[in-house]
Order: structure tokens, then sequence, then C-alpha cells
């Protein structure tokens, strides 16, 4: 398919997620309450000078919150469930017979769904930096919007890539819909969407920084709330290519190898 | 009162028959009963990190120590493991609106809202979330050297089950909006974002803000007052609140509930 067919799928996919518009806002406005939820605790053990953070200071640990809900909601997936109904339902078999490449197609409806969320989720998000800069005191830096905006690109690619991955397991396991629940929350929590795991001791940090998932939602939050060096950075945004590098790999020699292994069943 | 009494044995008989046809499915879907675990353990993970936090801290804050404030994530683990025992009647519900499988349950000779509620009972969901709930509770409750009376474990175990009803109540009513709206998957992410304001004991939380979880959408009443019960920290006029709220909020969802089952149409099915 031409880039421009990939153009349309996109579109279809933002068309899909707009549908039900009360939904769409109602979704985004639920992940503001364990933003006020982690606000408060953070305040409580600061003032009690009670919190453990490794070294992060209470306005990072705040900026650190409100950033770490809004970019694991942007790089937060939800096709994977679709994929492996295809798979299982043979709704594969419209795909395999027009000149269209799978993953492809998934990856232009899954960014398209997201494309007005992310859109209003990054407005948050200069907001909030914007916010912490005349509240708390902690510089607005565009360069590091910069970076922190390329982190989310390669973020959503990334997470898409890992998922997609998963997912394509689909054509050797029956029934997977619930393995999705159990990695999506575990991939939330190793990937400091709840907490920065460096707070909870050098292995959590070193773990972090070697797995994948880190750089999907720490690297990126760490990136603006000034935690890391330009260096660190650097290093990175090189983790990310690598490990986008190893799932795209591991996605097409899951691809082809299922595909073969694919019966075509219904659909 | 005889008759009340001859209800009340036939619908816990109902519900004898409903947990060993559950249990029978999901036996024979093993691999799922084990998933369903292995999710749920997940979430509690994320709960676990903010008992962590917490234990680390190791100090006194807003009036609960470290301990206190254990028992009170252990019971909002707990009671959310409890809760997940019939989650999948509330999953099912707006899917049973939409395609006109609900036609079925109404033909039945019961109460609609009892089957409809409670026909689906998941054993695998609450067995890590009540047992780590009970490991903390326990561990908080020894730490903390506070009294094991017959009184305090029994106002314990009432405000848990009172916390329970609550939590059936008052998260069915943002599945009733399915009678309404085709889509409702935005009021059960919210609702569950609520919930999980008890992650952390309300003390936690400013005076508006529990205030407002207190008498207003009684969420906080859920996981704090059995720990605060036994702390002997409940005025008495918090523990009539503690016992008339779950009934307020029973009688609220009734109404939406004749509301919504006037608004259903039955379309397609």
């Amino acid at each position: 398919m031409k880039p421009a067919g990939y153009g349309y799928v996109f579109a279809m996919g933002m068309q899909k997620a707009m549908a039900y518009r009360a939904d769409f806002f109602l979704s985004l406005a639920s992940c503001i309450f364990p933003i006020i939820m982690q606000v408060y605790l953070w305040t409580a053990l600061y003032a009690a000078g009670a919190a453990d953070t490794n070294g992060y200071t209470y306005e990072q640990m705040i900026l650190y919150t409100l950033l770490a809900g809004i970019t694991s909601r942007i790089v937060a997936t939800g096709f994977e469930n679709d994929v492996a109904r295809d798979i299982k339902d043979g709704g594969l078999n419209k795909y395999l017979i027009k000149p269209v490449h799978y993953g492809g197609y998934c990856f232009a409806e899954f960014a398209g769904s997201k494309a007005a969320a992310v859109v209003f989720l990054l407005l948050v998000a200069v907001a909030v930096l914007g916010g912490a800069s005349a509240w708390l005191g902690m510089p607005f830096d565009l360069l590091r919007l910069g970076l922190y905006g390329a982190s989310l690109v390669l973020a959503v690619v990334l997470n898409f890539s890992i998922l997609f991955s998963i997912a394509l397991l689909g054509f050797w396991l029956t029934e997977i819909s619930q393995l999705f629940g159990t990695i999506s929350i575990v991939i939330m929590v190793i990937s400091g969407g709840v907490f920065p795991l460096d707070i909870f001791g050098p292995a959590a940090a070193a773990a972090a920084s070697i797995l994948p998932f880190g750089y999907t939602t720490q690297f990126c939050v760490n990136i603006v709330n000034g935690q890391l060096t330009m260096n660190q950075i650097g290093l990175g945004f090189l983790a990310q290519l690598g490990w986008i590098a190893v799932f795209t790999a591991l996605h097409t020699l899951l691809w082809r190898q299922g595909a073969r292994h694919y019966t075509a069943v219904g659909g | 009162m005889a008759h009340v009494w001859k209800r009340f044995q036939y619908y816990l008989g109902l519900l004898g028959t409903f947990a060993k046809y559950s249990l029978m499915e999901q036996m024979e879907y093993r691999i799922n009963f084990v998933a369903g675990i292995a999710v749920e353990c997940g979430y509690m993970l994320i709960k676990l990190m903010y008992a962590v936090l917490i234990l680390n801290a190791g100090t006194e804050i807003n009036g609960l120590t470290a301990n206190e404030m254990l028992m009170c994530i252990g019971t909002y683990i707990m009671v959310t493991g409890i809760y997940m025992g019939i989650y999948p009647n509330y999953w099912a519900l707006p899917l049973s609106v939409r395609d006109g499988s609900l036609d079925m349950l109404l033909t039945k000779p019961v109460n609609t809202q009892f089957l409809v509620t409670l026909r689906k009972l998941d054993f695998g969901m609450p067995i890590p979330d009540v047992l780590c709930g009970i490991v903390l509770i326990v561990y908080g409750w020894q730490q903390e050297g506070l009294p094991v009376t017959f009184a305090n474990v029994a106002g314990f175990v009432v405000f848990c089950m009172t916390g329970w009803f609550l939590t059936y109540c008052l998260f069915l009513i943002p599945e009733l909006l399915s009678f309404w709206f085709v889509s409702n998957n935005g009021s059960q992410a919210l609702s569950s974002a609520v919930f999980d304001f008890n992650n952390t004991p309300m003390n936690l939380y400013p005076k508006w803000l529990q205030r407002i979880g207190i008498f207003l959408l009684p969420v906080f009443l859920i996981t704090n007052l059995p720990t605060l019960f036994v702390m002997g920290a409940l005025s008495p006029a918090m523990i009539a609140w503690g016992l008339i709220a779950p009934v307020l909020v029973f009688l609220l969802q009734r109404i939406l509930w004749r509301r919504a089952m006037r608004r259903y149409t039955s379309a397609s099915g």
C-alpha cells in the first residue's frame, strides 16, 4: 500500500477514537485522579521529612508525578487485543490478501487513534511545565522540552514495537487477552509510570536503565525535570533507538514465522 | 418476618448455586483462571508500591503511624479482592445492554439486580488480594500493638463488610450509564480512578477532599473506617455515618436501577 493509504488508515483511527467524545474526555479526565492522589502523598511524605527518594527534590518529584501520568497516557497502547482477535477469529485473512503490511496498518491506526489525545495531553504537559516554572521554580528549558517531545515520539514507537511483538504470540497461544492485562500493568510499573523506579534502590534503578520499559516513560520525564545530564539524555536516545531496532527485528521475525503457522479459520 | 427469612435463605441458596457453577466453569478453563490471578497480582503490585513507600517513610504522618497506614492499605487490597469476585458481572452488564442479552435475565423469577450482579463469581482474582490484604492488616495490627479484643475484631469485620457493600452499590452506578449511553468506557475508567484514591489513607489528603470522600462521594468510608475504628479514632457520629451511608447509597442505586430498567429497550438480542 502507498504511504497515502496509511494516511487514510490514520484518519480512520482518529475518527474511531472521536466517535464517542464524552467517553474520550472522561477517559482523559480519569488520569487526573491518580496524579492528585500522588501529589498529596508526596506532599505529606516530604512535609514529614520521610520521603526516601534517592535524590529527587520535592519539586522534581511533583513534576515527575504530573508528567508521568501524562506521558504514560500518551505512550499507552490498546491495539494488542485487536491483533490477537484478528489472529484468533480469522480477521487477519482480509489483510493477507491485500497489498498492505499488517504491522504498518496497525501502527497507522494506532497512531490515528492516539492523535487527538496526544495533542490534548501535550498541551496539558506544556501547561504543567509552565505551572512548575511559575510555582515550583523549576526551569522552563525549551531545549529540554524539545528533547522531551523527541523522546516521546521514540517512546510511542518503542511501546508499539514491544506490544506488537507480544500480540503476535497470538499465532501460538489461543487465549492471550488476559495476558495483555497483566503485561500492560507490569509494563506500566516497570516503565516508571507510577513512581520513578530509582527510588526503590540501586537494583531497581539499574533495571530501569538496562531494560527497554524505562525508556517509554521514566526516561522521557526525567529529561524535563532535570534529573538527567545531556550526556545521559544522549545515551538514553541511543538506548531507545537500539531497543526499537531489537523489537522491530523481533516482531518481523515473529510475523514471518506466525504467518506460516497461521490457519485461516472463519473471518 | 418468617417470609423475609425464607426469601433470604432462598437467595443464599441461589448464591451457593451460582458459586458452584461459576467454579465449575472456571475449572474448565484453567489457564484463564491462572491468568486472572496473574492480572490481579499486577494490580496488587501497584498497591504494594504505595505500602513500600509508606513503610520506608516509617514515621507518623497526619496522625497515622506507618503501621496504621499499612492496615488501611491492607484493607483496601482485601476489599478490592472481594469486589473483584463479582466484577465479571459489572464488566458484562454494558455488553448485555448493548446486545440485548439482558432480555433472558429479565424473564427469570428472581430479583433482576441480584441475578445481573451476582450470577458469575470469580474465585481466582480475589485470591492474591485477600491473602495479601490479610497479611498487611495482621502485620500492621501486630506491629502497632493494637488490642485484639472481640469488639475490635467484630468492628473491623463489620466495617469491612459495609465497605464492600458500599463498593458494590457505588460502583454499580457508573455501569448503569450503559442504559443511556452506547459506550461507557470513560465512566468506568473514571470510577476506577476514584476508587484508587484508597491506595493511600485519607489522612494524607486535605480536609476539603476528605469531606468530599466521606460525605459527598463516600469512597473513603470503604477502607479507612475499619482501621480508624480499631484505633479508637472514630466518633459516635462517624460510626453512625459509616453504617448509614451504605444504606443511603443502596437506596440511591436502587432508584437509578429502576430508572435504568425502564429505559431498557431490548435492542438486538
